[in-house]
């Protein structure tokens, strides 16, 4: 087989194995390079692709003299050529930017250019007529002061001087009326962290921001310490952080790459490969908003127009890949001959359209002797919702596990662990930081789903008592007992008694230890740290005087789940 | 044979071909922000002012080159050479310079905050010229 028959026959196999159904609409968007100038490649790409762009990434800095071009030109053919400007917005103005842009944003040491350039936005949002609030209105999605968590941008030195500036420029765009159906807040971050502080650090809060996004590339085999990276793998743990950080906020990849410089025999097959997974899982994970990074640049990032490609198109090298994974996506409804191209559900990604516990019936609080669940709805929109389960404890337990029925697919579930019993049934299971419940004691853990919250059921409640343990023998009775527990370890006491009128010799018993792990004890002889430990008396207390008791014991790191048998 | 001459040439374009495309987009704009120019022989060059921001600049030959107000920031140059390169008033925040040569280079005013120098320690733990804050 040759390397063109087995990418065709690669090709076929991965779109197979894209989901048949449509999982949720998504805003297609690309960076082609040349900053809104000269859109002839994005027509071509288009074309090409059978699918228009909703959105086109565009970069600015904060030069004034940059003001002028952006708004009359480039934002302009954007908008004019049928997509929603995505302007990252970089507040830099070459070497003369002070290091501390941020605090002096902040303090308001550059309000003369803000206002102008927010008095330039709100004209050109305003539309061709110039007044605002009126059907011909334009959109922007403003990506303001990007991959603040990363050590190559001035601007993330220091979170706090980060939020206040946001929240100024924020407030300054708030004051001159412009309202989130025109304009949409992003904050981005890097997949992940390269400054000295993480990205929810630098948070500016849910009334300041409409939708979370991230910037992620596999820079396959090219870099000391990278190596090939799946999509997965690139986005995965920054998606759970922001989704911890605001459940019911809207995600977006804004900037995704992915380079050819794999170790296989294939270059082009695997990223190719990269290309189906990723659209597989922007679909899985429900990502509202995916910008592929169309320029070859650090690496050859592009699909369209880059320097290689397994198809051509016009003059443009191209990923076949691309072309068949955008086919399989769910439609935005992108309306060019629309004034304002796209819904307002649409732009918004509609994070809050029916929001209001009031309209919802909850799904009954479920109980059982030890605690308690109940659902609070966070948000929903057409199609899914976000949740958070409160489970409190009415006693002692130090396990616990919550199954829900769901009526739709799961899209996530954050603060604690969980498994999918079944395509209907998930079991959220206790982690580390919230297995030990002491009475009075809550938890909670927020999920989205697809579908209602009115048909969830919580379908099952199972803990563990926080009791001690009894063993009885003939001649013997042992009590073992928590004496004392803590978040991440516990100290075990057992108390033999010899019941009989006789003295009694003790042979030893033995403990099963759960996921911890001795590192203290006392009168006895441990075999073992961990698992399955036969205890064995020591020289002086093996033989039990009638009516006594002797006690042996020990602490541990890890969780306090313990079994005992005494033979 | 054939398909293994065949598999090798298709991986050389891959990696070769956007770094001559970075080249080409330098010399007709005179910019590159996130460019790969990694191991480029670049000596001489009038760079002043150019946004080099971001960019792959490893083992680049950058000898006597005028980066004079250029904006390096977050660019590795790690083993680059940049002997009696003009770099006054440079930008080079956050920038990698591990075992870069620099001997008989003007960093006269140029910002270092945040950049690992050429002996791999952070610029304000080096005896780095130029501004570390």
């Amino acid at each position: 087989m040759n390397l063109t028959s087995f990418r065709t026959l690669f090709l076929t196999a991965a779109l197979l194995i894209l989901p048949a159904h449509a999982s949720a609409k998504i805003l297609l968007g690309s960076y082609y390079g040349d900053e809104g100038w000269n859109m002839t490649q994005v027509d071509h790409q288009e074309a090409w692709q059978g699918k228009p762009d909703a959105v086109v990434h565009l970069f600015t800095d904060w030069d004034p003299l940059h003001t002028g071009n952006l708004f009359d030109q480039q934002a302009l053919a954007v908008w004019n050529h049928g997509s929603v400007p995505m302007i990252s917005w970089m507040p830099y103005f070459g070497v003369t930017t002070p290091i501390d842009i941020s605090a002096r944003i902040a303090a308001g040491e550059y309000d003369l250019y803000l206002n102008d350039w927010v008095t330039r936005m709100l004209t050109f949002l305003a539309g061709p007529d110039g007044v605002y609030s009126t059907a011909d209105d334009r959109r922007v999605y403003l990506r303001f002061a990007h991959e603040m968590n990363s050590n190559w941008y001035m601007w993330g030195i220091d979170p706090s001087a980060y939020i206040a500036m946001w929240q100024h420029v924020h407030d300054i765009f708030a004051a001159k009326g412009i309202d989130a159906t025109r304009l949409q807040w992003v904050w981005s971050v890097n997949n992940t962290d390269h400054s000295f502080y993480p990205a929810e650090q630098y948070y500016p809060g849910d009334s300041y921001v409409d939708w979370l996004a991230m910037d992620g590339y596999n820079w396959g085999i090219s870099q000391p310490s990278s190596g090939w990276q799946s999509p997965t793998t690139v986005f995965d743990g920054m998606l759970t952080r922001l989704h911890a950080l605001s459940p019911s906020k809207p995600v977006a990849i804004s900037e995704v790459g992915s380079s050819s410089d794999s170790a296989g025999i294939d270059p082009y097959a695997d990223k190719s490969q990269w290309v189906f997974d990723l659209f597989q899982y922007t679909q899985n994970k429900n990502i509202g908003m995916v910008v592929w990074f169309n320029r070859d640049k650090e690496m050859d990032w592009a699909t369209f127009g880059g320097q290689a490609g397994d198809e051509s198109y016009l003059a443009y090298n191209a990923y076949a890949s691309y072309r068949l994974a955008v086919a399989t996506l769910p439609d935005v409804l992108l309306d060019r001959n629309s004034a304002r191209l796209i819904s307002d559900a649409d732009f918004l990604s509609d994070p809050t359209a029916g929001t209001g516990t009031g309209a919802f019936t909850l799904p009954p609080m479920a109980t059982n002797p030890y605690a308690s669940v109940t659902l609070e709805l966070l948000s929903s929109w057409t199609g899914g919702y976000c949740a958070r389960a409160h489970m409190a404890s009415t006693q002692d337990i130090n396990d616990w596990t919550v199954d829900l029925y769901l009526s739709e697919p799961l899209i996530g579930l954050w603060g604690t662990g969980y498994q999918m019993l079944n395509s209907h049934e998930l079991r959220a299971t206790a982690v580390n930081n919230n297995y030990l419940l002491h009475a009075g004691e809550a938890t909670s853990f927020d999920y989205c789903a697809h579908g209602t919250l009115q048909t969830s059921v919580i379908s099952g409640i199972h803990t563990t008592p926080f009791t001690s343990l009894q063993v009885d023998t003939p001649s013997l009775y042992a009590q073992g007992n928590f004496i004392a527990s803590w978040i991440g370890g516990y100290c075990f006491e057992v108390i033999i008694h010899n019941k009989t009128a006789q003295n009694q010799p003790w042979l030893g018993m033995l403990l099963s230890l759960k996921d911890s792990t001795i590192n203290t004890s006392w009168n006895a002889t441990y075999a073992a740290a961990s698992g399955d430990i036969v205890v064995s008396p020591l020289s002086w207390n093996a033989m039990i005087s009638a009516m006594s008791s002797i006690n042996v014991g020990f602490c541990a790191d890890g969780r306090n789940h313990v079994d005992m048998i005494l033979p | 044979m054939k398909k293994i001459l065949s598999m090798t040439l298709l991986i050389f374009f891959s990696t070769a071909a956007y770094a001559d495309q970075s080249e080409h987009e330098l010399n007709t704009t005179g910019s590159c922000p996130r460019c790969s120019l990694s191991e480029k022989k670049m000596e001489n060059a009038n760079l002043s002012g150019a946004d080099l921001s971001r960019s792959m600049l490893r083992k680049v030959n950058l000898r006597g080159a005028d980066l004079s107000r250029a904006n390096l920031s977050g660019s590795d140059l790690s083993g680059a050479n940049l002997t009696r390169a003009n770099l006054s008033h440079a930008d080079l925040f956050g920038a990698n310079l591990t075992k870069a040569r620099i001997k008989g280079a003007n960093f006269t005013g140029a910002r270092l905050a945040g950049a690992i120098w050429t002996d791999g320690l952070p610029c304000s733990l080096s005896a780095a010229p130029g501004v570390c804050r």
